[in-house]
């Protein structure tokens, strides 16, 4: 923001205006506070949410009482229900965490466990939307195209033919990568590339969140719309919720921008409702894109503090690839907004770019049968001789990725994880680390970035380099819609190492476990209870 | 690895995004010492403001400078470390303080009981009750007031140890910052 003192700038060095802000800042005795610093407020929308879920839940409860009250043998049927739901969950195909944790709900709450178990099954909650999905796939298949495959052998061409069977994601060759060790250099970059825009620009995001960021973005933004550029966003209701005012989604809205949230909050009570959109793609006429684990919120580049450094990662794709980040936002434009694209007019505008190296867009979620995010980190995992480099916020994977782990930190494979040293989530941490410290026996090691919290989510082995958005936690994998980069270009894979070597020399390496209190240990057994549905 | 192409290169009157803001309330103990950190790190001062317990600093930075992010990163730590010797003052003597808080409360219930059953005693015995009532409180007060000594004694040397370590710390950091962006110094390739 330019530094022009205003009125309001004079009157705020005023001798009694410093003496109250720093009282009010120096309230929690810190040495040093710095301005941009605030706590996220519970957004009211949020908690409305809760409240209408709580509400339509107690209606539930209520009804189910009622009924018992007044119909003795339905307690009877209640349990009879319960029984049935618990045997076929357990012969369903979730994970095995997932359904010990739910036969026990629904065995201990049989008055109104099975109800949940079915309002949660997202066959039935999240059936339809999901054959919305696969027709709109279907339909605009036809748009990518045809293209040459890149030639590639081994375990990468095993993995490029595991990302096209799973999801249906193509690789690509003749496509440019750039890695950004930071949100600030990809912002920066990005900015640029909406500056040069001149027939659209595409974006998608979990969080869009009112500051200074997002000023600089939007100025850029109107002025493009003002010359013509077509501007189409979809943010995640639920992350957007706690810091994108009304009034700037409405600004939005009226600019003449296409702006849409994706699975709103405020709809029936559904666990759908904890599907939400993880993913970040920004496509600029379809000739550059860019992603990674960077929202549009002022902590992605260090602008406001709120756990310590904020370390991300970001990519910038040239070339073929482009088209399948294009095709993803597309289609999730066609779900979320129920309009059609027209898909041919925003497609094959990518520059020439020669290389033969794979890039592989490829996206997860509820909309697949298969998830191809826990798929790809397995698959690589498995793949790897040398060594396996873990950018992580959050370690909470099931119990195969855990053993496949440590079977190759026992073979001699060098594996690190890197996590964060302050965390956001307090009881999500406390998971984080035990599941890390199991591993440490293997030979597994694993670092805390100092005084940061480490936002990246990338996976780097010998032969290929992942970075995207989903991390190493089960609602990742199987409840949110994600988004990654698959390669085995050199350049890019040696960035990345640096990145990673980098942030390991600045890491505290975790050696042992840390002794823990009695309370601790307790609560933590609470947490490892619910850990599947985490 | 491509570095960050210089922001803001189409300026018109209005797109002046040369430079980042922060606004800093620093304690004035050590407001030199941390203002001196800032400007290693390539803050200019533009305001500073001062009350008796603490600073308070405007100040910017060119958007575009060298190794910005490793910059930012160092700057964290130092702050962080600040904060957590603040933290540790704070509450290093907290098990010292509840464990008296208990105690003495304990010992008070059991004197008030001890002093109302005497107030009320209807029989011998309720004396009895009343003066051991008494007694145990006053036992109770001497035993918590030792441990609550032996526990703060503790205490201080572990303040004392933490403190050190978080002043060795800083005391890098500030050599590191100093060293690493003093003028014509270089930074190793990082990231």
């Amino acid at each position: 923001m330019p530094f022009n003192r205003t009125e309001e700038d004079r009157i705020r060095f005023h001798p009694l205006e410093v003496r109250r802000r720093v009282r009010r800042a120096l309230r929690g005795a810190d040495i040093v506070k710095i301005r941009t610093e605030h706590n996220n407020i519970t957004a009211i929308k949020g908690a409305l949410a809760l409240s209408f879920v709580a509400a339509q839940l107690a209606a539930i409860l209520a009804l189910v009482l009622f009924a018992e009250f007044y119909l003795t043998w339905y307690l009877v049927l209640c349990a009879v229900l319960s029984i049935l739901t618990a045997i076929y969950c357990l012969s369903s195909e979730r994970s095995t965490g997932s359904k010990a944790i739910w036969v026990l709900i629904t065995l201990i709450f049989f008055v109104i466990g099975f109800i949940i178990y079915w309002l949660s099954d997202d066959r039935f909650m999240y059936g339809r939307k999901r054959k919305r999905h696969k027709a709109i796939y279907e339909e605009t298949k036809k748009y990518l195209g045809e293209h040459e495959f890149p030639g590639v052998f081994g375990v990468v061409a095993q993995d490029c033919r595991y990302i096209y069977n799973a999801g249906g994601f193509v690789p690509y060759k003749n496509s440019g990568l750039e890695y950004y060790s930071s949100g600030g250099i990809l912002f920066d970059n990005l900015m640029e590339s909406l500056k040069a825009a001149e027939k659209f620009i595409f974006m998608e995001y979990f969080i869009i969140a009112d500051g200074d960021l997002f000023e600089r973005i939007w100025k850029i933004l109107t002025e493009k719309m003002g010359k013509g550029v077509e501007v189409y966003i979809i943010y995640d209701d639920m992350g957007a919720s706690k810091e994108l005012t009304l009034k700037t989604a409405r600004r939005m809205r009226k600019s003449g921008a296409h702006v849409r949230a994706f699975n709103r909050l405020m709809s029936r009570f559904s666990f759908a409702m904890n599907y939400r959109d993880h993913r970040k793609i920004v496509v600029v006429d379809g000739k550059v894109a860019y992603t990674g684990g960077c929202n549009l919120s002022d902590e992605y580049i260090n602008s406001k503090r709120m756990y310590g450094y904020w370390k991300d990662s970001g990519v910038k794709i040239t070339g073929e690839a482009v088209d399948a980040l294009t095709m993803m936002f597309m289609r999730q434009w066609t779900f979320t907004a129920k309009e059609s694209m027209d898909y041919d007019r925003y497609m094959h505008l990518f520059d020439k770019v020669e290389s033969d190296f794979a890039v592989v867009p490829y996206a997860g979620g509820p909309d697949l049968e298969n998830a191809v995010c826990k798929g790809i980190y397995d698959n690589i995992i498995s793949e790897a001789h040398d060594f396996i480099y873990i950018f992580t916020p959050y370690f909470i994977p099931d119990e195969s990725t855990c053993t496949e782990l440590k079977n190759k930190a026992l073979s001699g494979v060098d594996v690190r994880i890197v996590v964060p040293d302050i965390p956001d989530k307090f009881y999500v941490f406390i998971l984080t680390i035990d599941n890390l410290e199991r591993l440490l026996k293997s030979g597994v090691k694993v670092y805390r970035f100092t005084s940061s919290f480490v936002h990246s989510k990338a996976v780097l082995t010998e032969n290929c380099a992942v970075v995207g958005s989903a991390n190493f936690d089960m609602r990742s994998f199987y409840q949110q819609f994600e988004n990654g980069i698959y390669t085995n270009e050199p350049g890019f894979m040696q960035d990345l190492r640096k990145d990673f070597e980098y942030c390991m020399k600045e890491s505290t390496e975790i050696t042992k476990k840390a002794p823990h209190t009695l309370a601790y240990r307790a609560f933590r057994g609470i947490l490892r209870i619910v850990e599947p549905l985490m | 690895m491509k570095s960050a192409e210089v922001f803001g290169s189409e300026k018109t009157d209005e797109e002046t995004y040369e430079y980042d803001r922060m606004d800093v309330t620093i304690r004035s103990s050590v407001a030199d010492t941390l203002v001196d950190c800032y400007t290693a790190l390539g803050w200019e001062i533009v305001e500073r403001g001062t009350d008796g317990e603490a600073v308070h600093c405007s100040m910017r930075r060119p958007h575009d400078i060298s190794k910005r992010d490793h910059r930012q990163y160092l700057q964290v730590r130092v702050e962080s470390k600040a904060n957590e010797a603040a933290k540790i003052l704070r509450h290093g003597h907290r098990a010292s303080a509840i464990i008296s808080a208990v105690l003495g409360a304990v010992s008070l219930a059991i004197l008030a009981l001890g002093i109302l059953a005497m107030v009320y005693a209807s029989a011998a015995i309720d004396y009895v009750l009343g003066a051991v009532c008494v007694l145990a409180a006053a036992a109770i007060a001497a035993l918590s007031v030792r441990l609550c000594v032996r526990v703060a004694r503790r205490e201080s040397l572990r303040i004392r140890e933490r403190l050190s370590e978080c002043s060795k710390e800083l005391t890098a950091l500030y050599c590191i910052i100093r060293t690493t962006f003093a003028e014509g110094g270089e930074v190793e390739d990082a990231v």
